[in-house]
C-alpha cells in the first residue's frame, strides 16, 4: 500500500465519525475554533488540513447540532465559541450506540477483538 | 503591508479562487473563518516571525482541499442518515441543506414502490385463493389416481 493508498483510506475512515468526534469534543466543554481545531488534528493525525475543519463546523452549525457565541479573551481578538445544542447532544448520544455496535461487528469479522 | 501581511492575503486569496464556485455566502464564511484563525494563532503566540505564519498556513493546508471541503458535504449531517433509523428527536428537516433534499425525495419513491409491491403481492395472494376455490368448486379435489398404478407397474415389467 502506497501513501495516497494510506491518505484515502484515512481520508474515507475519518469522513463518517469525524463530525461526531467534534460534538464529543463540545460536550465536555465549549472551545473557540483554534482550540476545537488543534484537539481534532492532534486525536485524528490531521495536522496539514485543519483548514478542512472549518467548513464542517460550518454544516454543523446549519444543521442545528453546534451553536457558536462570542466571548472575550484577555489577550488578542474576541474568539467565537463552538457549544453543543440540545440537537448535537440527541446526535451525539445516538452515535455512540450506533459506534459501539458497528465497532464490535467489524472487530469480529476483522478478529480484532480487544482481549 | 508588511511580509506577513502578503503572505496571509496571498494564503486567503488562494482559498478565495479555489473556492469559486461556491455559493458568495459560504465562500465568505469560510474566509472569515480562516481569517479569525490565523489571527488568533498569530495573537497567541510569542513568536511573530514568518517562519510561525509559515507553519500556521501549512497547518490550515492546501487551499484546494479546504475548498473541496466546503463542496462535499461529509458523513451525516444531511438528516436521512440519521432519520432513516426513526428517532423523531434527531430527524432533522435540515434546514437550508440542498443536499439532504434529493436524498429524502429518493427515500420517498422507495417507499412508494415498497408499498406498491406489498400491493400487487397481496392482490396476487388474493386471486390465488380465489381461484383454488373456483377450482374446488366446478370439479371438486382430483380424484385419487389408483387406476394408473397398474398401468405404471406394467410398464416398469
Amino acid at each position: 500500500m502506497d501513501v495516497s493508498d494510506d491518505a484515502a483510506l484515512t481520508t474515507a475512515l475519518r469522513r463518517g465519525t469525524i463530525e461526531f468526534c467534534v460534538l464529543a469534543l463540545l460536550d465536555q466543554r465549549e472551545l473557540y475554533g483554534v482550540e476545537l481545531v488543534r484537539q481534532l488534528s492532534a486525536g485524528l493525525g490531521m495536522t496539514t488540513s485543519e483548514g478542512t475543519m472549518y467548513p464542517l463546523l460550518s454544516r454543523l452549525r446549519r444543521a442545528g447540532r453546534i451553536a457558536t457565541t462570542w466571548r472575550e479573551a484577555p489577550a488578542g481578538p474576541p474568539r467565537r465559541y463552538y457549544t453543543l445544542t440540545p440537537d448535537g447532544e440527541a446526535a451525539l448520544a445516538h452515535f455512540r450506540t450506533e459506534w459501539v455496535s458497528f465497532r464490535t461487528g467489524v472487530d469480529r469479522i476483522l478478529g480484532t477483538e480487544q482481549p | 503591508m508588511t511580509q506577513t501581511d502578503n503572505l496571509v492575503a496571498d494564503y486567503l486569496a488562494r482559498v478565495e479562487r479555489a473556492a469559486a464556485g461556491l455559493r458568495p455566502d459560504r465562500r465568505e464564511e469560510l474566509l472569515r473563518d480562516l481569517r479569525e484563525h490565523i489571527a488568533i494563532e498569530r495573537a497567541e503566540s510569542s513568536d511573530d516571525s514568518e517562519t510561525h505564519l509559515r507553519t500556521v498556513l501549512e497547518r490550515l493546508g492546501d487551499p484546494e482541499a479546504i475548498a473541496a471541503a466546503a463542496d462535499t458535504p461529509t458523513g451525516s449531517i444531511p438528516a436521512p442518515g440519521f432519520a432513516a433509523h426513526g428517532s423523531p428527536a434527531t430527524g432533522y428537516p435540515a434546514p437550508g441543506h440542498a443536499a439532504a433534499r434529493p436524498a429524502a425525495t429518493r427515500k420517498g419513491n422507495t417507499w412508494v414502490w415498497v408499498l406498491a409491491g406489498s400491493l400487487a403481492l397481496l392482490v396476487l395472494l388474493l386471486c390465488a385463493v380465489v381461484a383454488l376455490f373456483l377450482g374446488r368448486g366446478d370439479s371438486g379435489p382430483p380424484p385419487p389416481a389408483e387406476a394408473p398404478r397398474p398401468v405404471e407397474t406394467a410398464s416398469v415389467r
